[in-house]
């Protein structure tokens, strides 16, 4: 299967990115949360390069 | 496009115009889940904060910078002042004239506009009558599918994931958002910034790969 790449460009928040990164993968990594985690089969989401 | 604004980005830019109210917050968030995880890039005039900027200056670069426009003409109704708000038919009226009047990119443009119940629009604003406009009926999953379609047809090739796929992980991320919210260092969802909320969701998606 061809994994497509859908990429993102962070913005400017008050939070810096690492924080952001940090927090979702604290509440993602939960056993809970683990189980129901979903993906597109296909798509990939990763972060643009800064030009 | 204007200056510092490559082609590549105008073409992923939607305009986001809309009403900033608590009411709607579950609509705006649901379109900025949408547009991100279609690879887009919501744009707002909550991108930025400059005392120093004029308002209307940010909303036409904001245009000027958006391929794509998402209008919801829903609240128009009066407001407590019982006066209606005509600030999402104007910049819709903006973004109509740039595609009208600009150059060769401005010409790309390409609009969805919504509104609550269907043909609504033809009691405040007739002058649209003719172009294809869709109703959400407040609903967070209609919008999405309207907002996933629209992208899907006008994306050029792009690859999008289908609108349940969408909903399903939006779902999902609405279910963590209020301990997303915590870690994050904010005591309630509907406190965090648009920059924040925007890359939380792209963190999100990207930590969402199955």
């Amino acid at each position: 299967m061809r994994i497509r790449h859908i990429k993102l460009q962070k913005l400017e928040g008050s939070v810096p990115w690492d924080v952001v990164v940090e927090a979702v993968k604290f509440v993602m990594e939960k056993p809970k949360y683990k189980k129901q985690k979903k993906g597109f089969r296909n798509i990939k989401y990763t972060l643009r390069k800064e030009s | 496009m204007g200056a510092g604004t490559s082609a590549v980005d105008y073409d992923i830019k939607v305009f986001i115009n809309c009403p900033f109210d608590d009411f709607y917050l579950p609509l705006f968030r649901a379109t900025i889940f949408a547009v991100y995880s279609c690879g887009f890039i919501p744009k707002s005039s909550l991108n930025e904060n400059n005392g120093l900027d004029n308002r209307i200056d940010k909303i036409t670069r904001l245009i000027e910078h958006c391929r794509y426009g998402i209008h919801d003409i829903s609240r128009t109704e009066l407001n407590a002042a019982e006066l209606p708000r005509f600030n999402m038919p104007f910049e819709l009226g903006l973004f109509y004239g740039a595609r009208r009047y600009g150059n060769k990119h401005q010409k790309k443009k390409i609009a969805l506009i919504l509104e609550r119940v269907k043909y609504s629009y033809q009691k405040f604003l007739s002058d649209i009558n003719g172009i294809d406009i869709q109703a959400h009926e407040n609903d967070p999953y209609i919008i999405i599918r309207h907002i996933r379609d629209w992208l899907n047809t006008n994306a050029g090739g792009r690859i999008i994931p289908g609108a349940n796929m969408v909903w399903a992980n939006y779902l999902l991320f609405q279910k963590q958002l209020p301990e997303l919210s915590f870690a994050f260092g904010y005591s309630h969802a509907n406190y965090i910034p648009f920059n924040d909320y925007c890359n939380l969701v792209m963190a999100w998606l990207i930590g969402t790969r199955a």
